[in-house]
């Protein structure tokens, strides 16, 4: 069924271009505030700021 | 002389790693969420014990792709590649039951636990493929595993954060030296059978599948 999405968690989402969010992750955002949001937009943004990405680590032995 | 980049990227290999690398986040996502576990030094010995569970079964099913390739009497080459195959995996399951035994658990007690339901899906699904499909779609699996081989700085991370012995990781330094080549070895292989589209199909399946498999195991212990 197609959810409702508020303006500001759509932008949230564009700006950061989070796509393919797991349904239950998509059911939280939508709870959010617009502070809230606004919380996670400067979150991101401090992460941004410092250079931080995360390193994905792949292994395996056979 | 090397072959021009894109005669390079149109190879089953090329296409095989391709594929693999679209389908291996989940993996990834799991190997990340191990290493970087704040308990990462009580999963560790979960980890190895579930490596071996995979791993004791490499041999045996390395043997029956072999055995149904001469029974189907498959390209000479795959059925060279899989003689090889059994040689350069040949007791590293024993090595990984000497790695747990350093970390304290005996070796009746690691082969006593009952593997998940997603090891034995990673690994029965080849059985299945070998027996019922074609033995050639095990490249696949063979293509995910060696794939990524730890990493010296891997195990150095490992060590510290965990604070186990040297020893412990003995199977993973052999696995960081011996996998590029073996890896290569795969490549080569991929790319010198006379594969038609079905059994490029099947090889990418299987190490999809694989992928898919052993990221919900690796999942699992975290």
């Amino acid at each position: 069924m197609a959810r409702e999405i508020p303006d500001y968690v759509a932008q949230y989402l564009l700006e950061r271009m989070i796509a393919n969010l797991p349904d239950e992750v998509l059911d939280v955002l939508v709870t959010l505030t617009p502070e809230q949001i606004e919380g996670l937009e400067r979150l991101g943004r401090a992460f941004d700021e410092a250079g931080h990405e995360r390193h994905l680590i792949t292994f395996s032995i056979h | 002389m090397t072959a021009p980049t894109a005669e390079r990227l149109d190879t089953t290999s090329a296409r095989v790693r391709r594929k693999l690398a679209a389908e291996v986040a989940p993996l990834s996502a799991a190997c990340t969420a191990l290493v970087e576990h704040p308990r990462l030094r009580e999963l560790w010995p979960e980890y190895l014990v579930l490596q071996h569970q995979i791993i004791r079964a490499t041999v045996p099913l390395t043997e029956a792709a072999l055995e149904r390739t001469r029974e189907l009497q498959g390209d000479p080459l795959l059925v060279t590649y899989l003689e090889e195959h059994v040689g350069e995996e040949l007791n590293h399951d024993e090595g990984l039951l000497g790695d747990l035994e350093s970390l304290g658990l005996a070796r009746a007690e690691v082969l006593g636990r009952m593997p998940s339901a997603a090891v034995a899906a990673l690994v029965g699904a080849q059985y299945y493929w070998i027996h019922h499909h074609h033995p050639v779609a095990f490249l696949g699996y063979v293509a995910l595993m060696e794939g990524y081989p730890p990493t010296t700085e891997l195990i150095e991370t490992l060590a510290a954060r965990t604070g186990y012995p040297e020893e412990s990781f003995r199977t993973f330094a052999q696995h960081a030296e011996l996998d590029p080549g073996h890896r290569d070895h795969l490549d080569e292989t991929l790319d010198a059978l006379p594969l038609g589209e079905r059994e490029e199909a099947a090889i990418v399946a299987s190490a999809s599948a694989t992928a898919i498999l052993a990221a919900k195991a690796v999942s699992e212990v975290v």
